[in-house]
């Protein structure tokens, strides 16, 4: 039992061992304390699309893939970015009503956002959506799509005396 | 305690610190001149997550960070903050070393179908040295509110962002 037992007790602390420290990697990178290499200095790209709308967008989309409103190219070296998608006036047209407007990169989902209408009347406003991660380097699609709004949102609303923005912006942290 | 005890509970603190991991993830770091410059943390949900007395004072985010003396834009961003009450104001408080510096609120009059994204942005002068940076939500309550509530097949997603913008 004891010559048998040795070689299990040495694996089983080596699996320890092994265990142990993929588990305190894990913390220390869940934690942050784990810091990539500094760098001397940092350059910032960033990658604007503005659109002014002077007439209202109707979308009614029932799932995805959603509606695109939204789509920018970018071609990056690769690194932290951010990406925020903003709109001046989203505005539920009927009661009870629910609006998921997902962020694709490459046609995957990234980020999802939700707005809701609970009387369909004066509830408008601003909606936006932010995504925070890696880039690797090359080239980038990012779409903003309405990927469900039940029976129809105003994204945005808008008319000509009162024209909306709608901005999507990527910025990568070199 | 055997071999295979010993393994089975590697592997079930391993598969759960996994599981904290996928859904918390500090992913952006980048430092300048010595001094962390952007900081950026990432919660990712597949379900709702409701903040409720039961989490205490467990605070949204917290962020460790050594800056230079200058000027940082914090920023918060969840993708909804859904009001689970009626007649019930919520308030998301941004701290600095424990010290309140900026407040924002949410209203909920029916209940439901108030959702919607928050982004709260701030900018506070720091001096050089270590800083907590600490974004908490009040009040808790039994019935909490969703941050974010979210569906299946959708990403919610709640992140918080220190930036040196002027150092």
């Amino acid at each position: 039992m004891t010559v048998v037992s040795e070689p299990s007790t040495t694996r089983s602390s080596a699996a320890l061992w092994v265990g142990a420290f993929v588990v305190a990697a894990i913390l220390a990178g869940s934690l942050g304390v784990l810091v990539a290499p500094g760098k001397s200095e940092s350059h910032i790209h960033v990658w604007s699309s503005r659109h002014v709308l002077r007439h209202s967008r109707v979308v009614v989309s029932l799932g995805p893939p959603g509606r695109p409103i939204h789509t920018i190219v970018v071609q990056g070296d690769g690194g932290p970015a951010r990406i925020d998608w903003a709109d001046g006036y989203v505005v539920p047209l009927h009661p009870h009503s629910g609006m998921y407007v997902g962020l694709y990169i490459d046609d995957r989902l990234a980020a999802s956002s939700l707005f809701g209408g609970l009387s369909g009347r004066f509830e408008g406003g601003p909606d936006g959506v932010r995504w925070v991660g890696h880039l690797r380097p090359g080239r980038h699609v990012v779409q903003v799509r309405v990927d469900r709004s039940d029976r129809g949102f105003a994204v945005p609303r808008a008319s000509v005396v009162h024209p909306v923005m709608d901005l999507l912006r990527v910025t990568e942290y070199e | 305690m055997t071999m295979a005890r010993r393994l089975a509970i590697v592997l079930i603190v391993a598969g759960g610190i996994l599981a904290a991991v996928t859904t918390f993830r500090a992913i952006g770091h980048v430092r300048q001149n010595g001094v962390s410059a952007n900081i950026f943390q990432q919660q990712r949900f597949r379900t709702p997550r409701r903040i409720r007395a039961l989490v205490g004072e467990r605070p949204l985010h917290a962020i460790r960070v050594r800056t230079a003396p200058g000027v940082v834009a914090v920023s918060w961003y969840d993708s909804d903050f859904e009001p689970t009450q009626s007649s019930k104001r919520y308030f998301v408080t941004l701290y600095v070393d424990g010290v309140a510096q900026a407040a924002v609120a949410k209203d909920g009059k029916a209940g439901k179908y108030e959702d919607g994204g928050v982004l709260v942005r701030w900018d506070v002068s720091v001096a050089a040295g270590v800083h907590r940076f600490v974004v908490a939500v009040e009040p808790k309550s039994a019935l909490g509110p969703g941050l974010p509530y979210t569906d299946p097949g959708h990403v919610g997603l709640d992140s918080m962002s220190v930036e040196q913008i002027k150092g």
